[in-house]
């Protein structure tokens, strides 16, 4: 089956999302689809039939428990939060459901699911690695992805066990009350703590094929090829891949995630990125209702870091270096 | 050839010879080389703290600008910052070399490492991770710590002598010329952090679960040790799996001069509480003093600098003042 999570805003996409897997599937074509909710029901204009189950957040937590953790996180961190909490009631809702994908709302599934299932057969739980070779310069650098963790919480898979109940119990027990983006605390959502899940449970699976959640940030590793009916990805090793899972994520809103000042992919109209982002477009559009476009998320009352442009990046980046220079410069004692 | 190298100044030479007599009695087929961050000519020890292993002093390593690292580094990421430039060094100089172990000088090896030889034959680098299960509660160290200090432990790895050890080490020369920094807000913890990436860039990497590895105050949580009739040490972790001999202990933050405490970095567990774990320390101290501990720690270490103290800090804060509140403003808008 397939879960994401998002608000209302993010609708659209998350429907986008959820045809592209219908497509994809393939044995579970007819599998769940799972829309977990972290925004308020009351927003959606009267008589809307989603394509997909809704699962409002309010069903999983208690009023009080929504309360304190609202006010404690922003959007993106509450959404985080939760994120454990959902799959562990998908798996409970459905339960002859055996492997379950969760994907951020920003991805697309671009070729039969076949690998994924089979990778499952052997592991309990898959991963990608945002970046599988070693950064050129630019930004960001390698320090930074330390600071969010070197997995992306936005693809996972997992097969029902008792490893992946474990996991997701240990997992929750963190994320829930620790999914702030504090990096000198060692804290970012409930992305950075994967690092320890390749090493705490045995039968996870790390998997490094380019063609597994290609994204703004690794695009400038991999090389996309158009064929037929698919696309195929060249990777650090030259392997050749098949594009099974895009995540879109600071490319159709350059604002969102952890890349917005990126400076190693740059875009040119023709580009096959364009190109993917153009059709994705299409396919978030058609879901496109008004409402949905002005509705700021009930949950998450911490404002989001602002994302700067231009001159004021500029500034505020220097500012910030004068600032560690005063910080740390030697004076020596005047006697 | 297997090389058996650990890194220390003059001052931990007591636990760098117990460390190499440990290896010397059960791996006596390697070469053990002490890599020392130091000076013996200014030094000039007496004959018999002279340790009977070969010594490389750390400024005859070829390391490019090596003044200027001294300049930038403490001592304690001066140490850790050279361990790829040794492990390159040994890549380079000694033709005939298949495998190097790095220990850090506070381990003791308790067991013929048949294991690890046998993996390194079939994978670029071994690591353990500083835990193989969560800890249960938020006394130090717990799972949030090794989020920003690293995944594994450096005070092992062990390397084949292949292209993707090279390479890897390569890698993290590049890195640690400049970035051997704990700065946690920024993503850096000496070398061990970077070590993250081994898994994440190659493919040939073995995490080592085996509960003998590398047991230390960061794994006792899921680790217990008993001694058999032999003298045998063994280890019994939270798997079903038999107990596994001990292969070596690292006796990370212990003081022998503070005996009653595990190590200074953790707050979970008394020597009251892990008993089972008593009989190792003690033993570790008896060898330490007997390794001269207390004349060795007498020497200063030439590359330590005196601490930066941070001046003027009303003047420095009255300076930051309008900038800060520039960037304020700024990301108002």
């Amino acid at each position: 089956m397939l879960l994401t999570i998002c608000t209302v805003r993010q609708l659209p996409q998350a429907f986008a999302l959820g045809d592209s897997f219908r497509h994809f599937a393939g044995q579970a074509a007819t599998a769940p689809i799972l829309i977990g909710l972290v925004d308020s029901a009351d927003a959606l204009p009267a008589g809307f039939t989603s394509p997909y189950t809704l699962l409002p957040v309010a069903e999983l937590v208690p009023a009080d428990e929504l309360a304190t953790l609202s006010a404690q996180y922003t959007p993106t961190e509450f959404a985080a939060a939760c994120k454990p909490l959902f799959i562990a009631e998908a798996f409970r809702r459905y339960p002859d459901v055996n492997n379950l994908v969760y994907a951020d709302p920003n991805g697309q599934f671009l070729f039969p699911l076949t690998t994924l299932w089979h990778k499952l057969d052997t592991a309990t739980i898959l991963l990608t690695p945002f970046v599988t070779r070693s950064l050129s310069a630019g930004e960001p650098d390698e320090k930074f992805l330390q600071n969010i963790g070197l997995y992306s919480a936005d693809f996972l898979a997992f097969r029902r066990s008792s490893e992946t109940d474990r996991m997701l119990d240990w997992w929750d027990e963190r994320v829930r009350t620790r999914a702030y983006v504090n990096f000198c605390a060692g804290l970012c959502l409930d992305q950075i703590w994967l690092m320890h899940v390749p090493v705490f449970f045995r039968q996870a699976r790390v998997i490094r094929n380019p063609g597994w959640h290609t994204a703004l940030w690794n695009l400038p590793e991999r090389t996309l090829t158009p064929e037929a009916d698919h696309w195929l990805v060249n990777g650090p090793a030259g392997e050749k891949d098949p594009l099974l899972f895009f995540n879109f994520k600071g490319l159709l809103n350059p604002n969102e995630g952890f890349f917005t000042h990126q400076n190693r992919l740059r875009m040119s109209d023709k580009s096959p990125v364009s190109v993917l982002l153009a059709t994705y477009r299409q396919a978030v559009d058609q879901h496109k209702l008004p409402v949905m476009n002005s509705h700021p998320a009930a949950y998450g009352q911490q404002p989001e870091p602002p994302v700067l442009r231009g001159w004021r990046y500029a500034v505020v980046k220097s500012t910030r270096t004068v600032v560690r220079f005063l910080d740390t410069v030697y004076l020596p004692a005047i006697r | 050839m297997t090389i058996a190298f650990t890194i220390c100044s003059i001052n931990y030479l007591a636990q760098a010879r117990t460390l190499g007599n440990s290896l010397r009695q059960t791996n006596p087929d390697y070469t053990y080389i002490i890599g020392l961050v130091d000076r013996l000519d200014q030094a000039t020890l007496p004959p018999d703290l002279l340790p009977d292993y070969p010594i490389i002093e750390i400024d005859k390593i070829n390391i490019p600008d090596f003044p200027a690292m001294c300049d930038r580094y403490d001592i304690t990421e001066l140490n850790t910052a050279v361990k790829p430039f040794f492990i390159d060094y040994f890549y380079t100089n000694y033709p005939a070399l298949e495998q190097i172990i790095y220990f850090d000088p506070d381990i003791i090896v308790f067991q013929p490492l048949h294991k690890l030889n046998q993996d390194l034959r079939q994978y670029s680098m071994v690591l353990t991770p500083h835990e193989c299960f969560p800890t249960s509660d938020w006394e130090r160290p717990n799972d949030l710590h090794h989020l920003n200090t690293g995944i594994f432990n450096l005070g092992f790895i062990g390397l084949r002598n292949d292209d993707t050890a090279r390479q890897f080490v390569n890698w993290w020369k590049q890195r640690l010329i400049y970035e051997c920094r704990i700065d946690l807000c920024n993503g850096l913890f000496v070398d061990q952090l970077w070590v993250n990436f081994a898994p994440v860039y190659h493919d040939n990497v073995l995490v080592e679960h085996h509960p003998g590895y590398n047991v230390a105050y960061w794994n006792i949580h899921e680790r217990t040790l008993s001694e058999d009739a032999d003298g045998q040490w063994w280890v019994t972790s939270l798997t079903d799996e038999p107990d596994q001999p001990l292969q070596f202990f690292h006796y990370s933050g212990y003081d022998p001069y503070k005996p009653d405490a595990i190590s200074k970095y953790q707050t979970r567990y008394t020597f009251g509480e892990r008993m089972d774990t008593k009989p190792l320390f003690e033993l570790y101290r008896t060898r330490l003093l007997a390794n001269h501990n207390d004349r060795y720690r007498q020497y200063p270490c030439v590359y330590v600098k005196p601490p930066n103290v941070l001046r003027y800090k009303r003047v420095r804060k009255v300076l930051k003042s309008p900038l800060t509140k520039l960037i304020a403003f700024l990301e108002r808008q």
